[in-house]
């Protein structure tokens, strides 16, 4: 699905990837995790195409593609789907009118009929009684006065109407109370399956109490310096980023 | 007065002096102050910004030949409104639409000209004497008390593409009696070629808890010139709200001046301006509070590519003794293009103690982190321009009372849900 190798970014002239290389494929769900200013947050805005970062070295395929060589709608329209980790605040522009013309663009991209309004509705409706998000969300701008909650569910619900095959998470247990973090949760855990796959970005291990990954990659300066399974995220949250950074020998 | 002006001033008082007109002696007035005060012939601080150099070069066909209706037939309608056009300046009764409902009455201003030019007089300046020197057709509107309209009336000021640059002085007159209540489409759509002038003044007269909607829209396009007065005077407990809507045009000066003459009147404005090539448009708005307990508020936005500028002056009065009242002012624009330009000024004389008067003003770029989250969610670039820009300016158009407006001003992109459709 997805191969990084040696990849190396650079935002205003300062590297920020060093050399990364993870290979996700389809039916996995991958965590990465590292301290603050590790280039975890680099690494999913790169992958969504965000302008600013400067490719310096490397390279990414997404399904045989070269990633980094479409525009951030292609890879929309290929499948790949960031969740921010600041959803943004679009007054003005219904939040009903943006999913609709999101999943229009790709439905037309793959050669499918646009959704009659009637159907959209109806699957909106679905799952936003699956996310617990209130009725009168379909008559408010986008993220517009949203609660940090709110805006994360908001991504899950985009996430689960867009139907990626590709979501990369970014921080998106970040800002969450326990009740909100078990629904964006449940959202995630809905989305998994065999063609699909997921990158879950975090700091924290609370997250994978509740979706559970096949592999945990920790990201320190730049580099992945140790990689394993869900166990690893335990260890983290024993011993802290330091010890198990260090003991990488990086 | 620059040569162009006095030129300028020639040609009209040749053109227009000694011609058939309804109000003779409005023409006379107006050709003896145009020979004295020239164009502009009025304040130059509020044309600092305005060069209407320009406009006194051209020259104009005066009294534009009539055009088949057919040849304008393709103007734009509103659904369920009473529709009077003018084609060239010249009433077009063919593609009249409606009638009025009983306890209102709509007619030729021409055949019933009484009380004209009390609010815009002759003497107010330049283009004032011109328009009533040029004076030939204008529409009347007027309602006793209690009568409510239901049916927006539209008045469409048109041309065909293909007729000959042509100058025109239209005056319009609203009487609203007591508790009576109308909205109103001023519009200018469709400019020849060649291009045109349209010189308007438009007197506005609310009595008692009268309330009028007026949407004012220029569509009038790159060649077009327009030149309008608004003076309006409001009555106790009234309200007039006004939108004023820029889509597409080319040189546009408009001054509005609203008098709340008593105790309870209340303004709301709200404008959008959309510039785009080197369209000038300047918005001279001034709100009197003449009594206390007044309220105003003006609210406009800008949306501006290319070498667009646009200007907006604010001013607000408060005579002596207007204790209690209310006025605030807002302008926010939008840049696009780096030779886009926004001018602000407001103004505000204040001889009463006891207000609240307020003004701000901002401009910036399209925000990037918004652009990068609509791609990101499969959107191409311009459409999620598009959409940005048409939030923007949508938010400047609030409750508009006439919804088919918007669709000439925004093309069709649509931010709103498409649930609220269908549910």
């Amino acid at each position: 699905m997805l191969q990084i190798d040696d990849l190396q970014v650079s935002v205003e002239d300062r590297p920020i990837l060093k050399g990364l290389t993870l290979k996700v494929n389809a039916g996995e769900v991958h965590a990465i995790m590292g301290p603050n200013g590790s280039g975890k947050s680099t690494l999913a805005a790169v992958l969504a195409g965000r302008e600013g970062y400067v490719h310096t070295g490397g390279a990414v395929h997404y399904r045989g593609q070269d990633l980094l060589a479409l525009a951030p709608e292609e890879r929309a329209r290929e499948g790949v789907f960031l969740g921010f980790q600041y959803p943004v605040e679009i007054p003005g522009v219904n939040n009903v009118y943006l999913l609709k013309a999101s999943l229009n663009a790709q439905r037309r991209h793959r050669g499918e009929p646009e959704l009659d309004a009637f159907e959209f509705l109806r699957l909106v409706c679905e799952q936003m009684a699956f996310m617990g998000i209130p009725e009168e969300f379909l008559r408010r701008s986008v993220n517009e006065g949203f609660s940090g909650g709110e805006k994360k569910r908001n991504e899950i619900l985009q996430m689960l109407i867009l139907q990626p095959r590709l979501a990369i998470l970014d921080e998106i247990d970040s800002g969450l109370d326990i009740d909100a973090l078990k629904v964006v949760s449940r959202g995630i855990e809905a989305l998994r399956s065999p063609d699909r796959a997921m990158i879950l970005v975090t700091h924290y291990q609370r997250l994978l109490d509740y979706v559970t990954p096949d592999f945990v990659h920790v990201l320190a300066g730049g580099r992945i310096v140790r990689s394993g399974g869900k166990e690893l995220a335990r260890e983290l949250e024993a011993e802290g980023y330091g010890a198990v950074v260090a003991g990488a020998g990086a | 007065m620059s040569e162009a002006a006095t030129e300028a001033v020639r040609v009209y008082l040749d053109a227009y002096a000694g011609a058939a007109t309804p109000i003779p002696a409005l023409a006379e007035r107006g050709a003896v102050h145009l020979a004295a005060a020239g164009l502009p012939g009025s304040a130059p601080e509020s044309w600092r910004y305005t060069d209407p150099g320009e406009l006194l070069a051209r020259r104009f066909a005066v009294d534009a030949a009539p055009v088949e209706a057919d040849d304008a037939s393709d103007l734009p309608q509103l659904a369920g409104a009473v529709r009077r056009v003018w084609v060239g300046g010249r009433p077009a009764p063919g593609l009249a639409v409606g009638e009025m409902a009983p306890g209102a009455r709509l007619w030729a201003l021409e055949t019933d000209p009484e009380g004209v030019g009390a609010q815009i007089a002759p003497e107010r300046d330049g283009f004032a004497a011109l328009n009533a020197l040029g004076f030939r057709h204008g529409a009347g509107l007027a309602l006793d008390a209690g009568a409510v309209l239901t049916a927006p009336v539209h008045l469409l000021w048109g041309a065909s593409a293909d007729q000959p640059a042509f100058a025109a002085h239209p005056r319009v007159a609203i009487r609203l009696g007591a508790q009576a209540a109308a909205t109103v489409v001023l519009h200018q759509a469709g400019t020849p070629e060649a291009g045109a002038f349209l010189n308007s003044a438009i007197e506005i007269a609310l009595e008692a808890g009268a309330a009028l909607k007026l949407v004012v829209v220029d569509q009038s396009g790159a060649g077009a010139f327009g030149l309008s007065q608004i003076a309006a005077r409001c009555a106790r407990d009234s309200r007039l709200d006004v939108w004023l809507i820029d889509a597409g045009a080319g040189w546009v000066r408009r001054e509005l001046e609203i008098a709340l003459a008593e105790p309870g009147a209340t303004a709301n404005l709200y404008g959008l301006v959309q510039g785009r090539r080197a369209s000038r448009v300047d918005n001279e708005i001034v709100i009197r509070h003449e009594a206390p307990h007044t309220h105003s508020r003006q609210q406009t936005r800008a949306v501006l590519d290319d070498r667009a500028r646009a200007v907006f002056g604010g001013g607000v009065a408060v005579a002596a003794g207007a204790q209690g009242i209310t006025a605030r002012q807002g302008n926010a624009t939008l840049l696009l293009s780096r030779r886009a330009e926004v001018v602000t000024r407001p103004a505000l004389e204040i001889l009463a103690d006891d207000v609240q008067c307020s003004h701000g003003a901002s401009v910036g770029q399209l925000d990037e982190a918004a652009l990068f989250y609509l791609r990101s969610r499969g959107l191409d670039r311009e459409a999620a321009r598009a959409l940005l820009i048409a939030s923007f300016a949508r938010a400047a158009l609030p409750d508009v009372p006439v919804a088919g407006v918007l669709d000439w001003v925004f093309d069709g992109i649509e931010t709103r849900s498409p649930v609220a459709a269908t549910a």
